[in-house]
């Protein structure tokens, strides 16, 4: 069987998402996979027996990275890959699919009036247009770009307490999705109190290093003892070591955060702003996101909050800080008082990939999300878990037919990129 | 100004005589070192033919052109958009809409239309001229003076011409040779004036290529492949095959075979540069063109038939024509030639360019080992060695397969840039 390729022209958290597609691959034949230069040492790392290749796709053009590039291409000419899944809608990667025949490249394609969606991605794109309602996991929006992918049960472990005590990720690319730093420390205390004083590990890049000492400035003498500041001191492998046995990871929407779900790494993540954990919440079986739940969420990262961050005021309540001891001592939390505005949510997977149940909160979007779920799970000869049977329309609103049947869907010919 | 390197977006009609001679334009103005782009209106055709062919009521048939050429405008507009041209060059029967041309101004995009039609046989010009910043047109007065008193200050007298790259002599195959060679042949519609005047020749080793000629009994043998449309690129081949090119302007008219009109056709121009011998039948703006020593012409079929016969003879006074004729278009009658006036009657009429935007403001230095290559693959993109960047990419954009690990990266590269590079003002 003739190799494949996986473009992933992404970032960090990309990366280990597509891990479910890769490992897919690999199990099918013989894997190459192309990343941005910088993550190559990770993808050697954390996905062995792929062959990786580095290209410079990030950073301001030159001619050097330019011929470096070429080289690399020069390479994939003579491998004569079968497939090449694109995994990115974006012009970048579509130019460099333009050295493979068009009938060869799946996923995202370019054309010579840009780039094409198969009608698979279209689909997600589609999804994406209603962020609320949407049952997709990036992980599995890119697994289905191959048919029949690997059951979601055997791409990550189970998480497992290690014993290695607790991550703290202090920031998420942007800066809306992370907690303030009072916040934060409050929610430390509380944890570390709750797992009665475990090691305290906190993960970054050097960018986070002031937000590191302004964190441990507001711990306690005795969680300093405990503290190991850990932000841009790390090299990929040192990271995953220090992730590695963790009881648990608390972190926003982060690379660091999938990196700890790759690794079985419990984690505790706060999804705020432009974070949705149907979207890019950890992947696999236990894990806990507490999601803003506010009326403006999520919102657009890029735009300024014009609603005074009230996502937050639900994680400054003294509900909040009561229910996180409850749920982080392992007591029952089913009858605890919950604040409003906010969802706690665990991770399953079912024979369709990843899903989220609701535990704590309220979530407006059930019905139709479980639609749109049961309309996706049509992908998967498995079956699915998380639409109860009860209480999910078979037949959506005329509003929502429209919108997922557009004319242009049925009017003009199927299985198109367009 | 003019010396500036603009973006134009060249927008060709949908069909017809015209549509080559757009294309040529913009090869043109890429030799100059401009970034062009075409709109390539004939990939709608189909739909409108389609839309004819569902034999709807006439008013609804009607209303749904309109509303097709109304999409047609608004895909204009969007190739505008994107492309922020410094000039739109519309060419006659272009599907551009007074809506369109009003909007364009509004956008502070100049228009031109280079009108090579005969004014008196479409007269749509009366509507849209007014609409253009510059109106050339391929006949002088009255039309000229007609445009002046409507407003337009940017009439301008432009000729045809030939694109020396393409309108060039070449060597045939003995297959082609085979095909093409005749003593006498005529390239073109089967209009009544040459209906008449060819039926004499019938017995001759004469060729007919072209279009319309169905029902001319006695000129059927002559006539090649059924009458099929022949492509500009054969045609280069026939001319170059043929021993006398017969050149008889298109007439309506049976009264008068040779119709002693005023323009001169492109054909004059095309065989002129391609060193091919040809009898044009005389105009009235060809004396200002060529000498009487470059074309050999005619004033009546009787001089046409003679002269047919004299010149067969005489290959020698045939080349004499032909080497003065070409040397005489390469100097004055190129499309560059032409678009260079164009250009400066457009500074004239409107001023000089934008200073912010020349075509190659935002192009990468290039290494100079690269250089080579680049050129190499300009050439390869049947472009000249010094286009623009953004011109080779829009070449490779419309490659089909798997590119050259060189053009994928130029791709990835133009990417690249627009990325992460800030957009110029």
């Amino acid at each position: 069987m003739m190799p494949v390729l996986v473009l992933q022209g992404a970032r960090f958290g990309d990366l280990v998402q597509s891990k479910r597609l890769l490992l897919t691959l690999k199990n099918r034949g013989e894997t190459h996979l192309a990343v941005d230069k910088s993550l190559l040492p990770l993808a050697r790392l954390i996905y062995p027996g792929i062959e990786p290749h580095g290209l410079n796709l990030h950073g301001r053009p030159n001619w050097r990275a330019l011929e470096e590039n070429r080289k690399c291409l020069a390479l994939w000419r003579g491998l004569n890959f079968q497939a090449v899944y694109n995994c990115n809608f974006s012009p970048l990667t579509a130019a460099l699919c333009r050295h493979f025949e068009p009938e060869r490249v799946i996923g995202c394609r370019p054309s010579a009036s840009g780039v094409l969606r198969s009608p698979w991605v279209r689909t997600a794109f589609r999804l994406s247009e209603k962020r609320p309602l949407t049952p997709l996991n990036l992980e599995d929006f890119w697994a289905y770009f191959a048919a029949e992918p690997l059951p979601a049960d055997k791409v990550n472990p189970c998480p497992t307490p290690g014993g290695r005590g607790l991550g703290v990720a202090l920031a998420g690319r942007e800066a809306r999705r992370s907690l303030p730093v009072p916040l934060l420390a409050e929610i430390v205390r509380c944890i570390f109190h709750a797992l009665d004083g475990p090691r305290i590990r906190l993960f970054g890049t050097k960018t986070e290093q002031p937000t590191a000492r302004k964190l441990m400035r507001l711990l306690s003498p005795k969680m300093l003892e405990r503290t190991e500041d850990l932000c841009g001191k790390t090299d990929w492998a040192g990271l995953i070591e220090a992730l590695e046995g963790l009881d648990m990871l608390l972190t926003p929407d982060t690379g660091t955060m999938h990196l700890g779900a790759h690794l079985g790494v419990p984690v505790l993540a706060f999804f705020l702003s432009s974070a949705l954990c149907h979207e890019t919440g950890p992947y696999g079986q236990g894990h806990h996101v507490f999601q803003a739940a506010c009326r403006c969420a999520p919102c657009l990262e890029s735009t300024p909050c014009r609603a005074d961050l009230v996502c937050l005021t639900a994680l400054r309540s003294r509900k909040f800080l009561s229910f996180l001891a409850s749920f982080v001592e392992g007591k029952a939390y089913d009858e605890k008082p919950f604040p409003k505005d906010l969802q706690f949510w665990k991770s399953g997977l079912d024979g369709f990939g990843a899903h989220f149940q609701l535990c704590a909160g309220e979530d407006g979007y059930a019905r139709q999300r479980g639609f749109l779920r049961r309309h996706l799970g049509g992908l998967s000869p498995l079956p699915l878990t998380a639409c109860p049977q009860g209480g999910i329309p078979n037949v959506p609103s005329s509003e929502m037919l429209a919108w997922l049947y557009q004319d242009a869907d049925w009017m003009l010919p199927p299985e198109r990129y367009c | 100004m003019t010396q500036d390197l603009l973006r134009i977006l060249v927008v060709l009609p949908m069909y017809g005589g015209s549509l080559p001679v757009g294309r040529y334009c913009a090869e043109a103005l890429r030799g100059m070192g401009h970034s062009v782009r075409i709109f390539d209106a004939p990939f709608m055709y189909p739909a409108f033919t389609g839309l004819r062919r569902l034999a709807l009521p006439a008013a609804a048939e009607k209303q749904l052109e309109n509303s097709f050429l109304r999409l047609v405008s608004q895909a204009i507009w969007a190739h505008a958009e994107a492309m922020e041209p410094h000039l739109v060059l519309a060419l006659a029967q272009a599907p551009v809409s007074r809506a369109l041309l009003e909007r364009l101004r509004r956008a502070g995009i100049r228009t031109a239309m280079w009108f090579v039609e005969d004014y008196r046989i479409f007269d749509y010009w009366r509507l849209y001229a007014p609409f253009y910043d510059v109106f050339a047109v391929i006949q002088k007065a009255p039309f000229i003076d007609e445009l002046a008193r409507m407003g337009q200050r940017g009439a301008l007298y432009l000729p045809l011409a030939a694109l020396p790259d393409f309108h060039k002599p070449i060597a045939l195959t003995p297959q082609e040779k085979q095909e093409y060679c005749a003593d006498i042949a005529f390239l073109g519609a089967g209009y009544p004036n040459r209906r008449l005047a060819f039926r004499h020749l019938a017995g001759k080793n004469f060729k007919i290529w072209g279009s319309d000629w169905e029902g001319e009994n006695l000129l059927a043998a002559n006539v090649q492949r059924q009458g099929a449309r022949i492509s500009e690129e054969e045609s280069v081949k026939i001319y170059n095959a043929s021993k006398i090119n017969i050149n008889l302007h298109s007439s309506l008219q049976t009264k008068d075979i040779v119709s002693h009109g005023d323009f001169v056709n492109p054909r004059t121009f095309e065989l002129a540069a391609m060193g091919a011998f040809q009898l044009v039948d005389e105009r009235s703006l060809l004396g200002e063109l060529f000498g009487a020593d470059e074309l050999a012409t005619f004033t009546s079929v009787e001089e046409l038939y003679a002269k047919i016969d004299y010149f067969s003879a005489r290959p020698e006074e045939r080349e004499a024509y032909t080497v003065k004729a070409r040397t005489r278009v390469l100097q004055e009658h190129t499309y560059a030639h032409r678009m260079s006036r164009l250009l400066d009657c457009i500074v004239k009429t409107g001023g000089n360019w934008p200073e912010s935007g020349a075509a190659d403001v935002s192009s990468p230095d290039v290494e100079p080992e690269l250089q080579g290559e680049l050129e190499q693959l300009s050439h390869k993109l049947g472009l000249g060695p010094h286009a623009a960047f953004d011109d080779v990419i829009a070449r490779l954009r419309q490659q089909s397969g798997a590119l050259s690990e060189l053009e994928t990266s130029l791709l990835f590269l133009d990417e690249w840039r627009k990325q992460y590079l800030p957009k110029q003002p």
